[in-house]
């Protein structure tokens, strides 16, 4: 029952998202009939295209026939490459979910850590120090940070690769090292907030009737820390997690231009440049369906982290 | 005496130390030659500014120079052209035109496979331009190609081109390698719709895959008709759009070879020794095109005014840092038309065209969505300032300011003059008062005078002659106002070595090894 309405909400989801972005991206000025005869065409050259494109018939009878296309797994062909859709994204689908992976992996082993300490430790020189730091690295912006890595790492150490991507199965290793540059730029700037709000969270836990008592009965810190504290501090931090995870999902885009790397970020912009309404449909398709997932398994992690909230969830 | 015996010591000196010498000045001249050996194998790494659009003619919109690079090494044409204007045979061994210019009889190379085992021969020939010149195909380029009219076969490696009247671009035509109109692509491969995405040509590589937004693979062709050659493997084409990674790469080995147009690499380049800058000077012309149709700038006062206003040589300093030339017609270095009545800066002159035309003049530049696009739609700005008129700088992306030109729904826009071999067609085409394709909306008796007489012309000196004065005519007119020329810059590691032909901005890769 509870799957059935989760489901449900998930389809009611995906056409509400579907049809927005249809409707954005056909309100955008050009089309891509004009984009794809370039320079060189003439007004019946566009013409024609539009007819071939099907973008002279109207927006909804454009979308409905996508829906319902979309209905049997068929999302159509690019408009520029005349790529199969899916074929594209299923290609890129898998660098940006290693990218994402990798940048939050990184991510939490900084901001877990720091928060717990600074948490323990609020106001003290070492937290004052390490949030300065922090909110230092974080006002970085990305792209710089990503050159200044590559300037680092690549050029003057030549310890990793400046750019490109190597598939998992065909070399681990150099797979390995050439994601690790984009997800350390990434997780430079993402770790931060979640420092910060389990700093937060960990300071007002500590400071909880339980924790005493735990204190009072002779725990060491350790144990009086990641066991007792950390878990009710985390409800935040896997919040900000999710939103940072669906957010990565979408394609983080200039750091897979700088890396030159074959997500969804530069996929999905070059096809709304493009005004390739049809890619750009796909690929929202896919990112409303992950961001629905997350959700869903944050909402999980709600109850495994407190039980109480168990019965809440699966009644939905 | 002394004169005679000082003779007969320099003879006997010769015969006894001739013979040594030769043999040392041999071995002096034949070591680099040894050490010059092409080495066979290896992966060349070529690093792309963008992804490409596809390798089939009437399907690819939009045919970069990267894309340009990749596809030569793949298909072939039936000729190349020196800089000298000689024709090298590829597919094609010779070139015969009758005594009326008006058919030209081609020879084909024999004994050549296309890559999916398909003979080439006329029929291969013959069904890629009937595909071209059908009109229900709208292919792009017909412009580029409308003397001709029919492709026939004569024989099995024979073919004959009719054209409506002598036309002296067209072996230009069918050696430029900056449309796929001259390549010759496998009948089976176009008849299977997978030219576009997995081309299939006689070319010294084969495509292998192509994994969108990351690279383009090709692989040796080992039954390529130029038996010794390829040297190389393998070429991949890595997709790499920001230039600065892009040259990181080239400085980290990544990439072997990379395209740039960016003025500080090219400037790193010439100071590392570990680093070779190759350069071709291109046709063509990067410009700002003006709509003559629509008010104040159907006034010639208003364009010319803005033409003297304009400061060229800053343009390429500033947005391109000096990696093209600042020029006055686009015919690059293949034509001498010297200044062709350039409108040089000259601010008092245009503050008295300002002043004649006696009205307030406001004007909308569109311009790329990019920072060089900006750089000049405010450089524009800020030299119309100067001579009291406002342009507002509008950025947009290219499909939009596609849309705006063509419908005419625009005043001024950056826009480009392509870097063909020959520019008459595309003169014409941008030119004529009946062209399709005149976004300017420019209307000119004598303009259209001059291009259909040059479109015939049989005599080449004449026809320079005409080209030149149409240059100068725009530059009259102002249809169009330089931004700057087309200068290409390939920059590789000195681990590249061979045969380095760069023309027009097509860099061969065919004929590279690599020296590890």
């Amino acid at each position: 029952m509870a799957i059935g309405k989760k489901t449900l909400h998930l389809a009611l989801v995906v056409m509400a998202v579907s049809a927005i972005t249809f409707l954005m991206v056909d309100l955008l000025p050009g089309d891509a009939a004009y984009q794809m005869a370039g320079e060189s065409a003439t007004l019946e050259d566009v013409r024609a295209i539009r007819e071939e494109l099907g973008l002279h018939r109207s927006i909804v009878v454009r979308y409905l026939v996508w829906i319902a296309d979309a209905a049997r797994g068929d999302f159509g062909q690019s408009f520029i490459t005349r790529e199969p859709v899916l074929d594209s994204i299923t290609a890129r689908l898998p660098v940006t979910i290693e990218l994402m992976v990798g940048a939050q992996m990184i991510t939490l082993a900084l901001a877990v850590p720091v928060g717990i300490f600074c948490g323990y430790r609020p106001r003290s020189g070492i937290d004052r120090f390490l949030s300065i730091a922090a909110f230092g690295v974080m006002s970085v912006p990305v792209f710089v940070m990503a050159l200044v890595l590559i300037f680092l790492f690549a050029l003057k150490l030549g310890w990793l690769p400046a750019t490109g991507y190597v598939p998992f199965l065909e070399n681990p290793i150099e797979n390995l090292r050439s994601m690790f540059l984009p997800a350390l730029s990434i997780a430079l700037v993402e770790w931060v907030p979640l420092m910060r709000v389990l700093r937060s969270d960990m300071a007002a836990t500590l400071r909880e009737d339980f924790i005493l008592m735990a204190r009072s009965k002779g725990l060491p810190a350790r144990a009086i820390l990641l066991r007792h504290a950390l878990r009710p501090s985390l409800f935040t931090l896997v919040t900000l997690f999710g939103i940072q995870v669906g957010h990565l999902i979408g394609g983080a885009l200039i750091v897979e231009t700088i890396f030159a790397l074959p997500g969804i970020g530069r996929l999905l912009v070059g096809a709304i440049f493009a005004r390739d309404v049809i890619v750009v449909q796909g690929c929202v398709f896919f990112i409303t369906i992950a961001y629905v997932a997350i959700n869903f398994l944050v909402d999980v992690s709600y109850t495994v982290l407190d039980p109480r909230l168990r019965k809440e969830v699966t009644d939905g | 005496m002394k004169r005679r015996w000082t003779m007969k010591r320099i003879e006997e000196a010769k015969k006894r130390f001739l013979a040594p010498v030769v043999v040392v000045l041999a071995l002096l001249f034949a070591w680099p030659v040894q050490a010059m050996e092409p080495k066979s194998g290896g992966t060349l790494v070529f690093g792309a500014e963008n992804e490409f659009a596809g390798f089939d003619a009437l399907k690819a919109r939009g045919f970069a120079i990267c894309d340009a690079i990749a596809n030569a090494v793949i298909q072939e044409r039936l000729f190349d052209m020196a800089e000298n204007g000689e024709l090298i045979p590829l597919l094609g061994l010779t070139a015969t035109a009758s005594e009326d210019q008006k058919t030209w009889t081609i020879t084909l190379r024999r004994g050549v496979v296309f890559h999916d085992g398909t003979p080439f021969n006329a029929d291969a020939v013959v069904a890629h331009w009937s595909r071209l010149l059908d009109p229900k195909n709208r292919f792009s380029g017909r412009d580029t190609i409308a003397p001709v009219k029919v492709v026939e076969k004569v024989g099995e490696f024979t073919v004959r081109f009719s054209l409506a009247h002598p036309w002296l671009p067209f072996l230009q035509t069918l050696c430029d390698a900056r449309t796929l109109a001259p390549f010759v692509p496998s009948p089976k491969a176009v008849a299977e719709d997978a030219q576009n995405r997995a081309p299939v040509g006689t070319g010294p590589f084969m495509f292998k895959e192509w994994l969108s937004g990351d690279r383009f693979v090709v692989i040796r062709n080992p039954g390529y008709w130029k038996h010794e050659k390829p040297y190389l493997d393998e070429i991949i084409f890595k997709f790499m759009p920001d230039h600065q990674t892009r040259f990181a790469s080239l400085e980290s080995g990544q990439a072997d070879m990379i395209w740039t147009d960016r003025g500080a690499a090219i400037e790193k380049a010439d100071k590392d020794p570990n680093l070779v800058h190759y350069v071709s000077e291109g046709t063509g012309a990067e410009i700002f095109i003006l709509n003559t149709a629509k008010p104040p700038l159907d006034d010639p006062r208003v364009r010319k005014a803005l033409a003297y206003a304009w400061n060229q040589q800053v343009c390429v300093s500033l947005s391109y840092q000096n990696c093209i030339p600042v020029v006055t017609h686009p015919f690059g270095s293949r034509i001498g038309c010297g200044n062709a009545n350039y409108p040089s800066p000259d601010l008092q002159k245009a503050k008295e065209l300002i002043a004649a035309y006696g009205r307030p003049i406001e004007i909308e530049c569109l311009h790329s969505n990019t920072k060089r696009g900006q750089e000049q739609g405010e450089l524009l700005q800020q030299f119309a300032k100067e001579i009291g008129v406002t342009v507002r700088p509008i950025g947009m992306s290219f499909g939009p300011v596609v849309k705006k030109v063509i419908t005419g729904d625009y005043q001024i826009s950056t826009w480009r003059i392509p870097s063909y071999r020959d520019q008459g067609p595309s003169l014409y085409s941008g030119f004529h008062s009946t062209s399709r394709r005149n976004w300017s909306r420019y209307q000119s008796p004598e303009m259209d005078r001059l291009l259909l007489e040059q479109n015939v012309a049989t005599d080449s000196g004449r026809r320079d002659e005409l080209l030149c004065r149409i240059a100068a005519r725009i530059n009259e007119d102002v249809p169009i106002i330089y931004r700057g020329g087309r200068r290409f810059h390939v920059l590789s590691t000195n681990e590249v070595k061979g045969v380095f032909q760069f023309r027009n901005g097509i860099f061969i890769l065919s004929d590279l090894w690599l020296d590890r």
